[in-house]
């Protein structure tokens, strides 16, 4: 087994692989930018390194700079995390030059399922029914119209190295096309160093399904059920569960099965998702499969009592996985709620602010992956995501419950966020019935906003009764502090 | 009449139609969060300054929807613009948002530069 290992990232997921290395034995090294010097991941850690820089190319995204650091602080191994270099072909390599070891798939695979348009051709080899698209570099001009056309309206563009709706649109008609691709390669170029994007048939009202896979560098391989991520927006997920509400007993074997024939095809170790797509009559279209540990495994954890970050760390040690298919099954039901620095009464735009005032509540059956820290500033350099809320019920009605008790009890002031939205959608009636889908969460927004307006009113004429003066504003509290005034240097805060 | 009842820091209780509620507010100079039972409410400062508040170059302004950084500026002072035209990209979190222009006009003023970073209610485009 591993004696010491790096984490390449940061925030919530830098600090649950270093809590599972802890409990396996395994010394931590962290790495970090310049705005998360502070952050307690590096406080967490037995070593933490300074990346020297903001933005993400220049820190997380910085392959050399992260090897030269491994490299000096001898480590066995690299977990990346999610995000960032996790499904970077170039840095697994990379590590494998430096021999060190990366906490994934190999290069191979990576490389394989990490473009979109090759691990489609798995899909079809496998037997698995895929989205009509279009498997290639998209044209410019006359013959990306024409391509448009042959697939039809509503079309969906995606970074071919994406994942997380970075670099995704959804094109509704021909004038926009242009525009449109155009402003996904930017995000793409910014996010995957990569502009490559492809095209494929966007489907109205579709539900998420993704099954968790865990395989060995034996062969051997088993999947964990799958995991419904069906309420999002922007397409970036919002509410996560598992088991899906939307599967019949026979429908997630067919599923589970699929996903496996798909990593069996290309000889998949490590952890890793299969996407699929089930559409309003039961069809199911694989999409993707994400060769990294996702943002939603704890609710897989909750229901299988697997620990997926311990298992990838031992595959990677060269371990046997230590069950196979016919040990796993589900008990009862879990929900994760993201918690994200937006607003939903802004158009869900990301906002900033601090964590003033935090209360996590700790109680039977909940669980909170956060990087949240009572005091400090959170800035829109990285992901908007700050904290994960999961609970585990004995059926899906009782996980619904703690949910909302646990959405109504936890407590963030001083920044906007969307702790009452996940709230709000919980209690839908789309929600209890389980007949959300993905584009559930506009259609809703206008009903969300009249809902909190009588309590809005009745709160109003009693604020001057607060003091407005107490504390300075959030952007002031951070020039103060301690290590920030590089990220500060282009604020214009007139 | 919503009633407040006490007040000690973080914590304080309202009644609202006879009944007593619990919270926990956060008060800065600029605006104060409430967390009750109902949700969490945010309350601007009425009296807070405003950010970069010249009377009469606030007309016809664009200001920034969100924090964020100027990754690209499609429009120079003295254009010529349409209701509808992209101005200003800002990206925030890995997110891009289209600044566009609410109305036929000519650029007057561009108060950022490409790479800058920007408050949420930054002035970033003046149209006349």
């Amino acid at each position: 087994m591993f004696k010491k290992i790096l984490i390449a990232n940061r925030g919530e997921i830098a600090r649950r692989v270093i809590h599972a290395a802890r409990e396996m034995g395994i010394a931590t090294v962290a790495v970090y930018s310049d705005p998360d010097a502070d952050s307690l991941a590096v406080k967490e850690a037995d070593e933490a390194y300074p990346l020297n820089g903001i933005e993400s190319a220049e820190t997380y995204l910085d392959i050399s700079k992260i090897l030269k650091i491994a490299q000096d602080a001898k480590v066995d191994a690299i977990h990346p995390g999610y995000g960032f270099l996790s499904e970077n072909a170039s840095f697994a390599e990379a590590c494998q030059k430096a021999k060190i070891k990366f906490i994934g798939p190999e290069p191979k695979a990576l490389k394989l399922l990490g473009s979109k348009v090759a691990s489609k051709k798995l899909g079809q080899k496998a037997k698995v029914p895929v989205v009509p698209g279009f498997e290639g570099e998209l044209p410019h001009g006359k013959a990306l119209q024409k391509l448009a056309e042959e697939i039809g309206y509503p079309l969906l563009i995606k970074a071919a190295a994406g994942g997380g709706g970075k670099g995704m649109r959804v094109v509704h008609k021909a004038e926009e096309l242009e525009e449109m691709v155009a402003g996904a390669e930017r995000e793409a170029l910014a996010f995957f160093k990569d502009k490559t994007l492809f095209i494929e048939k966007y489907f109205e009202n579709p539900k998420h399904i993704e099954v968790q896979v865990l395989g060995d560098e034996k062969g051997n391989l088993v999947h964990l059920f799958e995991r419904e991520c069906s309420v999002q927006r922007r397409h970036q997920k919002m509410i996560e569960e598992t088991p899906s509400p939307s599967l019949t007993p026979a429908l997630q074997k067919e599923i589970c099965g699929a996903a496996l024939k798909i990593v069996k095809e290309a000889h998949y170790f490590s952890a890793g998702t299969v996407e699929f797509l089930l559409d309003s009559k039961g069809n199911f279209y694989f999409l993707e499969v994400n060769t990294r540990l996702q943002v939603e495994h704890p609710i897989t954890e909750m229901v299988t009592g697997v620990d997926l970050v311990k298992a990838q760390i031992r595959i990677a040690a060269g371990e046997t996985l230590p069950f196979r298919q016919e040990d796993l099954s589900q008990r009862g039901h879990s929900i994760e709620c993201r918690l994200y620095a937006e607003d939903p009464e802004n158009n869900f735009l990301p906002a900033e602010g601090s964590a003033a005032v935090l209360v996590e509540p700790v109680r039977p059956g909940v669980r909170i992956d956060s990087a949240l820290e009572e005091g400090k500033p959170i800035l829109p350099f990285y992901d908007p995501m700050l904290a994960k809320l999961i609970v585990w019920g004995e059926n899906r009605e009782d996980a619904i419950r703690k949910m909302d008790a646990l959405l109504r009890d936890f407590v963030l002031l001083g920044i906007r966020h969307n702790l009452d939205f996940l709230r709000f959608f919980l209690e839908t009636k789309d929600f209890a019935s389980g007949k959300y889908h993905t584009h559930s969460v506009s259609a809703l927004m206008e009903k969300y906003q009249k809902g909190r307006e009588t309590m809005r009113q009745a709160l109003v004429s009693l604020v001057p009764q607060f003091p407005m003066r107490a504390a300075a504003s959030p952007i002031q509290t951070l020039k103060s502090g301690s290590g920030f005034s590089p990220a500060l240097e282009g604020f214009r805060n007139a | 009449m919503p009633k407040l009842l006490s007040i000690t820091p973080p914590r304080f209780t309202i009644e609202i139609d006879g009944k007593t509620y619990s919270g926990i507010f956060y008060a800065s100079a600029d605006f104060v969060d409430l967390h009750l039972p109902q949700g969490n409410f945010r309350f601007e400062n009425p009296n807070k300054k405003k950010k970069r508040s010249t009377s009469s170059s606030h007309e016809g302004g664009l200001t920034a929807p969100m924090p964020g950084k100027v990754v690209k500026i499609l429009i120079k002072e003295g254009d010529g613009i349409k209701k509808g035209d992209v101005l200003m990209i800002l990206e925030a979190m890995k997110m891009e948002h289209k600044i566009t222009s609410p109305r036929d006009g000519v650029v007057k003023k561009v108060f950022f530069q490409e790479g800058e970073r920007v408050s949420q209610g930054a002035d970033l485009v003046e149209v006349a």
